[in-house]
């Protein structure tokens, strides 16, 4: 009898700590609908769903990311310090670092005494503990889909009390991209590639960031419905059974290491299987910016799909 | 003596059917006649280019670096007297590792035959400063083996540094450089072959004087057998042969290790024999792990080092406990 | 074949670890190399065998003056069974003896001939081991795995057995007889040098003693005195 009780307390203690761990895992909502002016104190939902308090107008902003860092630009914007990667708008290219966006510092932001910090969803999760330390609201943006950009540009819109540029950017970027899409004949395949070191190649899926790209200029992509394999999301690992197997009319390398490493465009002469591809036996392969197309993400997906298409049309001359 | 025509006729029994495997199987799927007639004929078909171009060096490959690290390991074990000899493990290999950063950073452009040269040439760095320790008064197996590994430690903390520098990793994975047959075709291995030979050629006048080398450096010197001299041809050789295996397919772990004690457990302790059973055995070894990697969870791919590890790392601890 | 020293001096770091040693030693024989600890026996041996060399004097096999060799002509002369020396794991002793009849230039394709088999198996006999040949050397107890190593020594046909304190731990039996085989096989031929501490011993069995203190010859000839006084010469004993 008394054995059971004692269970009984520790499985009531058991389900009250994972109560409260559920109610404080984040629920993936979606971020709250802005309105025309911000008041503050101000309570927002970022893009991981997380619950956030602004307290008062942001005016030292430090980014992380790319993503972010054009984010905030894009609504209007200005931030006090950035990740060593953010080379985009010149304005920010100047401002004072705070590490790479793959090892942020936390003490250069502490040194920067900012007032709101914005890292990037998906690979940045893993600082907000670190950060949360400085006591500085931090907000996640994300940039994997046209939906994921809209939502992100009216949240930092509505946090730093610029809705109606927020706005204008969205509409700008979906009129850009239908401008695109009208010039675009489609009916092209596509396939996107990137490199690992040991020569092993991952293509871009149509979830990816250059994949969705593709999708938007109605271009097919053989690594369509491939399992997601390899160390990045959106990306497959491609063999060179498949490359032999696929026939796309483009091969776009994507190389994410800067020179003088060799360009995957340059390497897939020499791998079996790819060099067999008539696309690159027939010269077109062509290479992408990888900051435009990969590294940074975000509000000049408009842009990137300019580029793209300018570039098939260019190989398929 | 007596058995080893028929061990090495079992080895080259599942060589060929390794090499079956290895072009019949994989995530295309090709049937037995179609399988023939791309072996058979010849032309531009999809199959023949399947068959020839992609899987055929893959398993040249592996056959190649299994059988050059299978000999390199023999050969060192028994020229320093330890039987955790690898030249992975003793930083053999750690000089063409740092090679081949080089290249994959862009910082070496070489075409495959001058990368397999440097390799070689790099891979006889480690291999000389083994050699002069091991020769030393009062070196002990496992003091020798300690300053293997830290040399090969040391290699590949510098091969990943050079990586990690020119931000060749993506921001997942900054993985180890580990060994791979992934997308290796006939111009990665052409370059090797030579090598291998040589390695080969070069052990053969020492071979017969290693077993000597097991009765101590005095002992073997007063039987004619050169302690000194043979020690530092047998550690060249295995340099040489590590240096081209790497060069190939990075460092894939173990395979060094494993195949000599393998082949103890098959032929006895005469290590003329070991040295000729060790050529099939490394390659047959080498040849399946690359099967598993490949095949496991089709169509995606594991690291081939990770399945040697997997066999080759418990044998090591085993080898270790039982004899150091 | 006589083996005469003259005046072999060793000098290393400033100490003087053998001085004009000078001996004949003779095959057919066994000579006795007794004196304390330190007193350079090894070394001298060493010397013998073509590992060091002398900084002055010289040793002469015959008429051939053996220490301008190199050490690989040298040891067609002398095989030597080091201090403490320990058999390589899983070797057999038929296996051991075996490799005494290593050929230093063909290797890779050698084989025992009829003839090395032969040799192989009249080792083991005199060296009485013959049931004991399939058995692992690390396995045997002390005085038989000195007996396994004497026999690799004597497989090799050379003309001098340099032994360095190979009685060491063993029983006052094992020596014993140890020392028995020693003089029933330098009577048949083989001149053995053998250093060792056991005087009661050396003056049963050896043939002739040099007795060497500080690194100085200090005696040689016949065992037929009491060793003892050449130790401590201010000895109360008398």
């Amino acid at each position: 009898m008394k054995k059971g009780i004692i269970i009984l307390l520790h499985l009531l203690l058991l389900s009250a700590l994972l109560a409260a761990a559920a109610c404080s895992s984040e629920t993936a909502s979606t971020p709250t609908p802005t309105s025309a002016q911000t008041n503050y104190p101000l309570s927002v939902v970022d893009m991981l769903g997380r619950s956030v308090q602004i307290s008062q107008h942001p005016t030292r902003i430090v980014t992380t990311h790319p993503t972010a860092t054009e984010t905030l630009y894009k609504v209007g914007g200005t931030a006090v310090g950035r990740d060593s990667g953010s080379k985009y708008p010149a304005e920010a290219a100047t401002l004072p670092t705070v590490g790479s966006a793959y090892k942020i510092s936390v003490e250069a932001i502490a040194a920067l005494n900012p007032d709101l910090i914005i890292i990037e969803a998906l690979t940045q999760q893993n600082i907000i503990d670190s950060l949360q330390t400085l006591g500085v609201p931090i907000i996640a943006v994300r940039a994997t889909s046209l939906d994921d950009i809209d939502q992100s540009l009216a949240l930092v819109g509505n946090i730093v009390d610029r809705d109606e540029e927020a706005t204008q950017a969205v509409a700008d970027i979906h009129s850009k991209i239908e401008a695109v899409q009208g010039n675009a004949t489609g009916g092209k395949s596509v396939l996107i590639l990137i490199a690992d070191t040991n020569r092993i190649i991952y293509a871009a899926k149509p979830e990816s960031y250059p994949g969705t790209i593709a999708a938007l200029l109605n271009l097919s992509n053989p690594a369509t419905g491939l399992p997601d394999s390899g160390p990045y999301s959106g990306f497959t690992l491609f063999t060179s059974e498949q490359a032999l197997t696929s026939n796309p009319d483009v091969v776009f390398t994507i190389s994410p290491a800067p020179p003088p490493a060799p360009r995957l465009s340059e390497m897939l002469l020499q791998i079996p299987g790819f060099n067999q591809m008539t696309a690159v036996k027939g010269g077109q392969v062509v290479e992408l910016d990888p900051f435009l197309f990969l590294q940074a993400q975000g509000p000049r997906i408009a842009d990137a799909a300019e580029e793209m298409l300018r570039l098939i049309n260019e190989a398929a001359e | 003596m007596k058995r080893v025509p028929l061990v090495v006729g079992a080895l080259a029994l599942l060589l060929v059917l390794g090499v079956l495997i290895g072009v019949a199987l994989g995530p295309v799927k090709i049937d037995a006649h179609r399988l023939i007639s791309a072996i058979l004929l010849h032309g531009d078909s999809a199959d023949h280019v399947l068959i020839w171009d992609l899987r055929m060096p893959r398993v040249v490959a592996a056959l190649l670096v299994g059988s050059c690290l299978g000999v390199a390991g023999c050969l060192l074990q028994s020229a320093t007297r330890n039987p955790i000899g690898d030249p992975q493990l003793f930083g053999l290999g750690g000089g063409a590792a740092i090679v081949q950063a080089l290249a994959m950073a862009g910082l070496l452009r070489m075409g495959a035959w001058g990368l397999v040269v440097l390799s070689v040439v790099a891979s006889l760095v480690g291999a000389g400063a083994i050699a002069l320790f091991a020769s030393r008064q009062g070196m002990s197996p496992a003091r020798l083996a300690l300053i293997g590994i830290s040399l090969s430690a040391l290699a590949a903390a510098a091969a990943t540094g050079i990586l990690a520098e020119a931000r060749v990793f993506s921001q997942q994975s900054l993985n180890f450089v580990g060994g791979s047959f992934v997308n290796r075709g006939w111009r990665d291995l052409l370059p090797a072959l030579p090598f291998f030979g040589i390695g080969l050629v070069l052990a053969l006048p020492v071979v017969g004087k290693l077993n000597a080398l097991a009765l101590g450096d005095r002992l073997s010197a007063n039987l004619g057998a050169e302690p000194i001299r043979t020690r530092a041809v047998a550690i060249a050789s295995s340099g040489i042969l590590g240096g081209a295996a790497v060069a190939v397919a990075g460092l894939v772990g173990f395979v060094g290790l494993m195949v000599p004690h393998l082949a103890r457990l098959l032929v006895g302790h005469d290590i003329r024999t070991v040295f000729i059973v060790s050529i099939p055995l490394g390659a047959v070894i080498t040849l399946y792990a690359d099967q598993v990697a490949r095949l496991v969870f089709v169509p995606s791919e594991i690291p081939v080092g990770l399945v040697t590890a997997l066999v080759g790392a418990p044998l090591m601890i085993y080898v270790a406990r039982r004899v150091l | 074949m006589i083996l005469t020293m003259e005046a072999l001096s060793f000098v290393r770091q400033g100490r003087a670890i053998l001085s004009n040693a000078t001996a004949v030693i003779s095959d057919h024989a066994l000579t006795c190399l007794v004196g304390p600890n330190a007193a350079g026996k090894t070394t001298l041996l060493r010397i013998l065998s073509g590992e060091l060399r002398a900084t002055s004097g010289r040793f002469l096999v015959g008429n051939t003056d053996a220490s301008a060799l190199s050490q690989r002509e040298i040891a067609r002369y002398f095989s030597i069974i080091p201090q403490g020396v320990q058999p390589p794991p899983h070797l057999t002793v038929s296996e051991l003896v075996a490799l005494g009849r290593f050929p230093p230039n063909r290797a890779l394709w050698w084989r025992l001939s009829e003839q090395d088999r032969e040799v192989i198996h009249a080792c083991l006999a005199r060296c009485q081991i013959e049931q004991l040949s399939k058995q692992r050397v690390e396995d045997l107890s002390g005085g038989e795995q000195q007996r396994a190593w004497l026999a690799f020594g004597l497989a090799q046909g050379k003309t001098f057995l340099l032994l360095d304190e190979t009685l060491d731990g063993l029983d006052i039996f094992a020596k014993r007889s140890f020392f028995q085989l020693l003089k029933e096989v330098a009577s048949e031929g083989e001149g053995v040098l053998l250093t060792t501490h056991d005087l009661d011993l050396v003056t049963n069995f050896a043939d002739r003693v040099v007795v060497l203190s500080s690194g100085r010859v200090s005696y040689e000839g016949p065992p037929n005195l009491n060793l003892q006084h050449l130790f401590f010469p201010a000895s109360s004993r008398d």
